[in-house]
């Protein structure tokens, strides 16, 4: 399938940019790639009325998008007749003639196509406060490049003579002293040697930075829901994640990235900052990559990576393959593991886990209750057991007690019946003896009465008896009175008053009888 | 996150009630009832959460990507 004008404009955009070890949209974004493909400039000024290429960059990039364009394009004017106007003028007059400034833009215009790879021993190494400028040189000749620091510090190299390198970059001609450069945007070490020399080196300064510290590390949260993903699109890595996560619904969010090659470690550290920026949207950040040599997994041992790793604010977890040391970016991660497909077991595992724990916790929760309903009831059944036993004996001793109860009820209704047998025969004796007692007292008063009419004065006045009082005092003698005495003589009929005539004693009238 | 933060919470709790268990001389047997209720609806959440599900696979746009 024949790729369009855009495809094809955005591939040599992508190589230039990883040439120049910069994002792709520093060289052309992608709406001017678009207005590219759609406009299909033929000229300077055609270019130059694309939105977003401006003198800079026409001078740049003017030549190589005209001649992709032309070939992509029928009919068109090329964009080489664009550069071979200064000859064509110049061969009209000498008003024609270039200065060398506008000759030097062209010179870096075609330069600028010829981004190149290159290996070579440096010689001389200035680092400056923005940019870094070395040597590099071999058998048949010598280079000057140059680095702008920010990719310098990216690239993880130090440079020291005496280094083997491989070096990407665009030669460029540098206008005030017209010394050619590579304008490089990629270091890489070149040999295991140095390779491995500058991971131990790094190695040690991380460690004595405390980097690799074990109290650094955080522990990977239970059941992570929302993964943030960064590893290759293509290669086993991402098919060995996907495969051995399972299946527990979770989200997954993958951000591809190279995970090879010194644009690797700015790819990776621009995904990571990218996640970072939305930390609480994810439980764990995960870095996954197959194994391979010291060489090949140069950008996970470049200190930026690690240092982005070492202060993630989300969790890390790394799975990157190697052979024989292990990078540094997984020893400044908070978990690390030797493979994509134990990064995934991992995350899974921590899923199967939770069920396992489940199944325990729900065959704990209801073999306790089990055996607590069991103990319940074995306590009911002996406590009512105990009751039954202690009823039987309260219905014994109530039993007991109401015979008891019956007996005294027995002997005091005996009691009662016998006091009230007594009381009707003392009450019959009493009503007798009182009789009796009423009839004797009857008798008494009649005798009584009778000897009160027998002794009655008055009956021995009405015989003829009288009372003979003498100044009111009774007169039981003769000797009381005298002749003459006035006497009262009180008779059963009445009362009269008389004189003593003579007064006679009876013994002396019985002397004189 | 709503999920997530649940099956958590309900391993949580369900634990809290293991450990209600373990720590009676003598389970009441109407308080154990309760929490047996409470726990068995944890689980039923948590089985359901549990269960195979598929996971979401998205491919994120670098926001260095979304300024182009």
């Amino acid at each position: 399938m024949k790729m369009t004008l855009q495809d094809v404009l955005r591939q040599w955009r992508d190589n230039q940019a990883r040439m120049e070890g910069v994002e792709g949209f520093r060289v052309l974004p992608n709406a001017t790639l678009f207005s590219l493909a759609e406009k299909k400039p033929q000229t300077k000024n055609d270019l130059l009325s694309i939105k977003g290429i401006k003198e800079g960059k026409c001078r740049k990039y003017g030549a190589a998008l005209l001649r992709i364009i032309e070939e992509q394009t029928i009919e068109k004017e090329t964009g080489e007749e664009f550069f071979q106007e200064g000859a064509e003028k110049s061969s009209r007059g000498e008003s024609d003639i270039l200065s060398v400034g506008q000759f030097l833009d062209g010179v870096n215009a075609e330069l600028s196509g010829m981004a190149a790879r290159i290996r070579g021993e440096v010689s001389s190494v200035d680092e400056r406060e923005r940019v870094v400028y070395f040597t590099l040189k071999d058998e048949e000749g010598t280079l000057s490049c140059l680095i702008f620091q920010y990719q310098y510090r990216i690239s993880g190299v130090m440079l020291k003579i005496g280094d083997e390198v491989i070096v990407e970059g665009v030669p460029e001609v540098y206008k005030p002293n017209g010394r050619l450069s590579l304008r490089v945007g990629v270091i890489e070490l070149c040999g295991e040697g140095a390779l491995q020399k500058a991971y131990d080196a790094l190695k040690l300064k991380l460690e004595q930075e405390g980097v690799f510290s074990p109290e650094r590390k955080r522990l990977l949260p239970e059941l992570p829901q929302r993964i943030a993903l960064i590893t290759s699109e293509q290669g086993a890595a991402i098919g060995d994640f996907t495969t051995n996560l399972g299946r527990h619904g979770l989200t997954v969010h993958f951000c591809p990235t190279s995970v090879e090659g010194k644009r690797a470690t700015v790819e990776i550290i621009e995904a990571i900052r990218f996640f970072q920026r939305q930390k609480e949207s994810y439980d764990i950040l995960v870095l996954v990559r197959g194994g391979g040599s010291l060489e090949s997994l140069q950008a996970f041992n470049n200190e930026m990576l690690v240092r982005e790793i070492a202060s993630s604010k989300i969790p890390t977890l790394l799975g990157v393959g190697h052979e024989k040391d292990i990078t540094l970016a997984a020893l400044a991660a908070d978990t690390m593991v030797s493979t994509p497909t134990a990064a995934a077991r991992t995350l899974s595992f921590s899923w199967e886990k939770a069920s396992g724990l489940l199944r325990q916790m729900e065959q704990h929760i209801f073999q306790a209750y089990e055996k607590a309903f069991l103990v319940t009831k074995y306590r009911l059944r002996q406590y009512a057991q105990n009751l039954s036993e202690q009823l039987d004996v309260y219905i014994k001793v109530q039993s007991g007690f109401r015979e008891r109860l019956f007996l005294c009820f027995s002997k005091i209704e005996y009691a009662l019946r016998e006091q009230r047998q007594k009381s009707i025969f003392f009450q019959e004796t009493l009503l007798r003896r009182f009789a009796v007692a009423l009839e004797t007292i009857g008798q008494s008063c009649k005798h009584t009465e009778e000897a009160l009419h027998r002794y009655d004065p008055k009956r021995a006045l009405r015989l003829g008896y009288s009372l003979i009082k003498k100044e009111g005092q009774l007169v039981r003698s003769v000797r009381a009175v005298r002749a003459g005495d006035m006497l009262s003589v009180r008779l059963a009929d009445g009362r009269l008053d008389s004189q003593v005539l003579n007064v006679y004693n009876e013994e002396a009238e019985t002397e004189t009888l | 996150m709503t999920t997530k933060k649940s099956l958590n919470e309900s391993l949580k709790k369900l634990e809290t009630i293991v450990r209600w268990f373990d720590d009676q001389e003598a389970v009441d047997v109407e308080q154990g009832l309760q929490k047996v209720k409470e726990g068995a609806l944890l689980i039923q959440e948590s089985k359901i959460r549990l269960k195979e599900i598929e996971n979401e696979f998205i491919t994120v746009k670098k926001e260095l990507e979304k300024e182009e």
